[in-house]
């Protein structure tokens, strides 16, 4: 344990402990906190990577970078595909998302014993919501388990590559551009955030003086400066707009629009 | 999203101290004066909007880069034969192209705005580096601003300027263009075997994608933290109070590794530079050294097949993989088509 | 502020509403961007600019300097063929060059049938004082017959022949291309097959084929993954459809550079698919697959078992 850990580590406020008034399942294995959620998402994800071994080595290829699971042919639609042609994808995703969303509901106990925000495990569910549109919501409303991604390492970067050029030219969905553009704007956000305090850190006695510091610098430099709070906020909703604008441009693809070159030529009528 | 701290009482503008390298700079001038933007102060920014330095390298900077805006904007209304309208309209489409070959363009249109141009821009970020670099020893800070911003530059040196050098021809770089530009990635891309299986094109999304990822987790967790002042990272870095031992400790017992207040930023840091280094590396190897990054993959065993290639050769290796490896015996469909 | 609240919100109410609108809008004009500015479905490579000789002319409608007849206009026998009678008397064959061995009513027949299929009267081509009278539009429709049946020889018959399961019946007809119009519907032009072929392209002759494929899918109405694989564009094209592919495209360059006139480089994908994969005056009646599962069918496509695709749900 941290030094100052001990004084942290108390049980009770969970989940369970709300139901049951005790809760089994509330304590440490060495770090890691368990919980009732971390039994559900370790037990999922065991399960889950167990399919993936067993579909792995039915497949036959040694090459763990090259292999593939492929999601169910069109045939099966929204139904059962057997286990080698689509099912194991199918049980892979189901476990896979229990586990995802069981870790953050872990997230959010273990912020009450805390006494912290939510904002992690609010964070991590949009992180969550980008899997589940691509690989659930998507294929929901297109009707038919083939239309998620298939899983593998380079097997998943052909369907992008595929599913880009099926509908024309991908950097022409808006909502793509918008997300690229989110992206790179928190890369550069992030190198200058991460830039200001390590270039100033430990290298003042003052600590108010410090802080002053780095403001007079950016307002300097770019004419304004966020402020220490101010910085969290830009990047939290940062990071929370790019995958709001991920999750709309694949969900509108296919659904809404079927050809981003084609989407471009609508007429504007005082305009032509 | 509630402020979690009570709104300040707004103090008076904060002003940098005299220093000797300000006076020292002829064109050493902070512009206009300090303002307030009452609005931020909901959303727990700083409301001064202060007064920006100007400084030699600055305006420097600034006046190439008008200069080039002014060059993009004339070939732009040459190319719609002076009508302004026009160029407005189809704006996503105006496109000033490169030359062929390696030297000076023979005209203006064919190629000659697009070096003139480019030429400004060069020139203005590299003295918006100049100009980084004196605010940086100016208020004494380690140069990683710097760095970042040079690699930055490294990125975009490459795509425009290193690797049509080393093929031989200017028209390897982007026209500039909105569409232009979105054109020449997809172009790129085609032409070369498809850059999904460049692998530090895939290194290069690991670092975006997890610089979008440490930024949530980071952002997120100094938030739900900030009300025992977990924001004040310089303070917490020399002594952690209760807001870093809980930042710690959630980190800990989420996923067993935490960082501390100063090691994260050493995380988010290398992670945002790692995405255009990465980048920058996988550029200047296409098309010189790999000519098919999808015959590469398959020749190193990263990619399946999917059928006979036509340029098997293409990068001096035999063929190796069979026909259907990494795939079950009843046919499969190629992923992303939805299947038959 | 406040107070402006109301009538902004009405304000962009109305633009965003009258934005949207056209889209709903039965007519989609084409919009001819102006010279100097890329093509429709190339966002915006010029190619112009490096060379490749891609048809202006693909932009605009050809119109025609050529019928129909001034049937006011005097005779002028200097330069008629011998056959040509100075004195026509109905119900007899002159001038007929390419359709000898036509009796007189297979004769009629055939010329009512380009009648129709142009869209246009006998006076389009004919003098009707002298239907044996060479004209400028007689010339052009000799050079079509020729092209058509050369087409149908060279290109569609051997197609016939290679991909029994889904090819077609039927001959390449006027009404394939002009459709009712003696002007042919022109759009999308894509760039010479030697063109796409050549090896060691850059970056920017890259784009020009890349336009050239979105106008060739938008004039089948299919994606790009019709014929590919976008694992590798370059490498990967063993799709039956990418051979039909490249057949075709051998032929588009034939006919523009073998049977049009020099000025008119005007026929592309489009021409005779105008947006079908299979176009509609070659349709075999009767087939008992979709041309999508015909073409799974096929032997090739059994090697490829990655092959199939659904690009037909998409368009």
């Amino acid at each position: 344990m941290l030094s100052f850990e001990s004084v942290y580590r108390k049980r009770g406020g969970t989940f369970l402990a709300d139901i049951l008034g005790d809760d089994p399942l509330d304590f440490w294995v060495g770090r890691f906190y368990v919980g009732l959620f971390g039994a559900i998402s370790v037990g999922a994800a065991a399960f889950g990577i167990l399919v993936i071994i067993l579909s792995i080595a039915l497949i036959g290829d040694g090459d763990l970078v090259r292999v593939t699971i492929s999601a169910p042919l069109r045939q099966y639609g929204l139904g059962f595909a057997p286990f080698m042609q689509g099912g194991n994808w199918e049980l892979i995703i189901m476990f896979a998302t229990v586990a995802f969303v069981a870790w953050a509901l872990r997230e959010v106990e273990i912020c009450r014993k805390l006494d912290m925000g939510y904002h992690v495990p609010i964070m991590f569910s949009f992180a969550i919501s980008a899997f589940v549109v691509l690989e659930i919501v998507r294929p929901l409303l297109m009707g038919c388990w083939c239309e998620g991604f298939d899983l593998g390492f380079t097997g998943h970067l052909t369907w992008v590559s595929n599913t880009g050029f099926r509908y024309a030219n991908f950097y022409l969905n808006p909502f793509h551009a918008f997300g690229v553009l989110g992206f790179f704007l928190t890369a550069m956000v992030l190198a200058m955030h991460g830039s200001a305090i390590l270039g100033t850190y430990n290298t003042n006695a003052d600590p108010n003086k410090e802080t002053a510091n780095v403001d007079n610098f950016w307002r300097d430099y770019i004419g304004y400066s966020i402020g220490e709070l101010g910085i969290h906020v830009l990047g939290f909703w940062l990071a929370i707009y790019t995958l709001i604008m991920s999750d709309l441009c694949i969900l509108t693809s296919g659904t809404v629009v079927k050809d981003w070159v084609d989407f471009w030529h609508f007429q504007i009528p005082w305009f032509h | 999203m509630a402020t979690v701290i009570a709104r300040p009482k707004l103090p008076p503008f904060e002003l940098p101290e005299p220093s000797s390298f300000d006076s020292a700079d002829p064109m050493g001038v902070r512009l206009g004066t300090p303002f307030r933007i009452p609005l931020l102060s909901r959303m727990g920014m700083s409301t001064q909007t202060g007064a920006i330095w100007l400084g030699t390298w600055g305006a420097l900077s600034v006046l190439f880069f008008l200069a080039g805006l002014g060059v993009f904007a004339f070939a732009a209304l040459a190319q719609m034969q002076g009508n302004a309208f026009l160029v407005f309209k189809y704006f996503a489409n105006i496109q000033i192209a490169p030359p062929d070959g390696l030297g000076m363009a023979p005209s203006l249109q064919q190629g000659g705005f697009w070096q003139i141009n480019l030429t400004f821009w060069a020139l203005s970020v590299l003295f918006w580096a100049a100009r980084c670099y004196e605010r940086l020893v100016r208020y004494q800070w380690r140069p990683f601003l710097l760095f970042a911003w040079l690699s930055a530059i490294l990125l975009t040196a490459t795509i425009w300027v290193f690797r049509p050098l080393a093929m031989g021809s200017w028209s390897e770089a982007p026209s500039l263009g909105l569409n232009a530009d979105l054109d020449w990635a997809q172009n790129f891309s085609v032409l070369w075997g498809n850059l999904y299986y460049n692998p530090w094109h895939m290194l290069a999304i690991f670092f975006l994608f997890g610089s979008t990822m440490l930024w949530g987790m980071h952002g997120a967790t100094i938030l739900a933290t900030a009300a025992e002042g977990s924001h004040q990272e310089d303070a917490e870095i020399k002594d952690m109070h209760s807001g870093s031992h809980k930042s710690m400790l959630f980190w800990r017992w989420t996923m067993g590794f935490n960082a501390n207040p100063k090691t994260i930023h050493d995380w988010l840091y290398w992670f945002a530079v790692g995405t255009v280094l990465s980048s920058a590396l996988g550029i200047i190897l296409t098309g010189t050294v790999v000519k098919d990054w999808y015959v590469w993959g398959v020749d190193h065993g990263w990619v399946q097949q999917y059928g006979p290639m036509t340029r098997e050769a293409i990068n001096g290796a035999p063929q190796t993989a069979p026909v259907g490896i990494g795939r079950v015996a009843s046919p499969q469909v190629p992923s992303g088509q939805g299947g038959q | 502020m406040r107070k402006l609240f109301a009538p902004l919100l009405v304000a962009a109410t109305f633009v965003a509403v009258s934005s949207i609108a056209p889209l709903f809008s039965p007519a989609k004009a084409a919009g001819t961007p102006p010279q100097g500015a890329p093509s429709m479905g190339s966002p915006s490579v010029n190619p112009a600019a490096d060379g490749v000789e891609l048809d202006e002319h693909a932009l605009q409608i050809y119109k025609g300097q050529y019928g129909p007849v001034d049937q006011s206009k005097p005779l002028d026998f200097s330069d008629q063929p011998k056959s040509v009678p100075r004195n026509y008397v109905g119900g007899k064959l002159y001038n007929v060059q390419v359709l000898k061995n036509y009796t007189y009513v297979q004769l009629l027949g055939q010329m009512a049938y380009y009648a129709s299929s142009l869209g246009v009267q006998c006076t389009y081509c004919h003098n009707v004082n002298n239907f044996a009278y060479d004209t400028a539009t007689k010339r052009i429709a000799r050079t079509m017959q020729i092209m058509s049946n050369g087409v149908q020889q060279a290109w569609v018959d051997p197609a016939k022949r290679d991909y029994p399961n889904y090819a077609v019946t039927g001959a390449v007809g006027c009404v394939t291309c002009h459709r009712g119009n003696p002007h042919m519907a022109v759009r999308w032009n894509v760039v010479p097959v030697q063109y796409l072929n050549s090896t060691n392209k850059s970056t920017r002759q890259a784009g020009y084929v890349v336009n050239s494929m979105y106008s060739a899918s938008r004039s089948l109405g299919v994606n790009c993954l019709f014929c590919h694989n976008s694992a590798d564009f370059v490498s990967l094209q063993y799709y039956p459809t990418n051979k039909i592919a490249h057949r075709m495209w051998a032929m588009v360059d034939e006919i523009n550079h073998k049977y049009l006139p020099a000025n008119i480089k005007a026929v592309t994908c489009y021409t005779c698919h105008q947006g079908a994969k299979w176009p509609s005056a070659l349709v075999k009646a009767g087939l008992d697959q979709t041309p999508v599962q015909a073409v799974a069918a096929h032997p090739e496509y059994q090697d490829n078992p990655g092959a199939h695709l659904a690009s037909g749900a998409d368009h």
